[in-house]
């Protein structure tokens, strides 16, 4: 009985030769590359998230704030608009101005000229249009 | 062409050369393919899910612990993807039916199928194959042409060793009822 199992199985074997194995299409490796990458691209997902898009687009208003804040505002204005609210015997005035002026101050202390922050932030502004227009995660930054 | 190891792929893969990956695919493609076209007759659809499964096994590359071989893993993932590609286009999904296990003599049809030309016995089989609910059809190439144990098909199709084995049993009685059939219908209009 076991034998002519054998046999049959054998005999099925020989038949199948025939029939077997199907060849995948030509290119198919290359297309299931190509459906991995189409799935593997982060940078345009992350675009849009709050790690990448708003991200950058934060830091570059952040950056344009700190420009326009520290070398183009007039704290001076301050005074007028609290003029005359005062909050535990201290006027909101004074205190709005001095706060502004402290920030000026701050970089000015450091001796930063308007003209090192403005090239600073141009090159932070590049880098930042350079992630964002950016679609392949493999290609090199260029070295700023 | 001559392909190295699966490890050898899945480390390269793992620490980062996804290009790596196309190696592998090479390497397993036919196969997955046939075990794909086998449940899913349509060979475009056939392309699209076997696609499916190499880009599911990359996503999933990390969870592969190498407890199984790497080919049982994927042809698992191949099966079970075609499968439910089947169940969601609602393919009609044939089962075994016991009334089609009827006594003939397997030793005639043996004698008779050898006494066809080359050609013909394709055709025979392919026939027979084509009746076969497409499960069945896979357990069968897997083990009589691919040389797939019934450890590793019962790996593959989620089924125990002893359910594979009866089913092996019932599904070669059955193809050889079904070239009976074919033999006795006259072999030459069935092309």
């Amino acid at each position: 009985m076991v034998k002519k199992d054998e046999h049959k199985d054998e005999f099925l074997r020989e038949l199948l030769k025939h029939e077997g194995i199907r060849k995948a299409p030509v290119g198919f490796a290359d297309k299931v590359m190509t459906a991995i990458e189409a799935e593997e691209s982060p940078v345009s997902e992350d675009l849009w998230s709050w790690s990448g898009w708003w991200l950058w687009a934060s830091i570059t208003f952040a950056l344009i704030c700190l420009v326009i804040v520290v070398f183009w505002v007039d704290f001076s204005f301050m005074g007028s608009i609290f003029e005359g609210i005062e909050l535990d015997g201290s006027r909101m005035s004074q205190f709005f101005s001095n706060m502004g002026n402290g920030i000026v101050g701050l970089f000015e202390g450091f001796s930063i000229s308007s003209l090192s922050i403005t090239i600073v932030a141009a090159i932070g502004a590049l880098f930042i249009v350079d992630r964002l227009l950016r679609r392949k995660p493999d290609i090199e930054l260029p070295i700023i | 062409m001559k392909f190295r190891e699966d490890p050898y792929y899945i480390r390269m893969i793992l620490s980062g050369n996804t290009a790596a990956y196309h190696g592998l695919v090479e390497k397993h493609q036919d196969l997955v393919y046939t075990i794909v076209h086998r449940i899913i007759s349509s060979a475009e659809e056939a392309e699209e899910v076997a696609q499916d499964v190499f880009v599911k096994a990359y996503n999933k590359l990390s969870d592969y612990k190498g407890e199984a071989k790497f080919s049982t893993w994927l042809y698992r993932i191949a099966y079970n993807t075609a499968v439910s590609h089947t169940r969601k286009k609602k393919i009609e999904f044939l089962a075994m039916d016991e009334e089609v296990i009827v006594n003939h003599s397997e030793e005639d049809v043996q004698q008779e199928v050898m006494g066809l030309s080359t050609e013909e016995q394709n055709k025979l089989i392919k026939k027979a194959l084509a009746i076969l609910p497409r499960t069945d059809s896979l357990m069968i190439t897997l083990f009589y042409y691919h040389g797939k144990d019934i450890e590793e098909i019962s790996e593959i199709v989620g089924l125990t060793q002893s359910t594979v084995k009866v089913k092996l049993f019932r599904i070669r009685k059955r193809l050889f009822k079904e070239m009976n059939e074919i033999i006795d219908s006259n072999i030459n209009t069935v092309a």
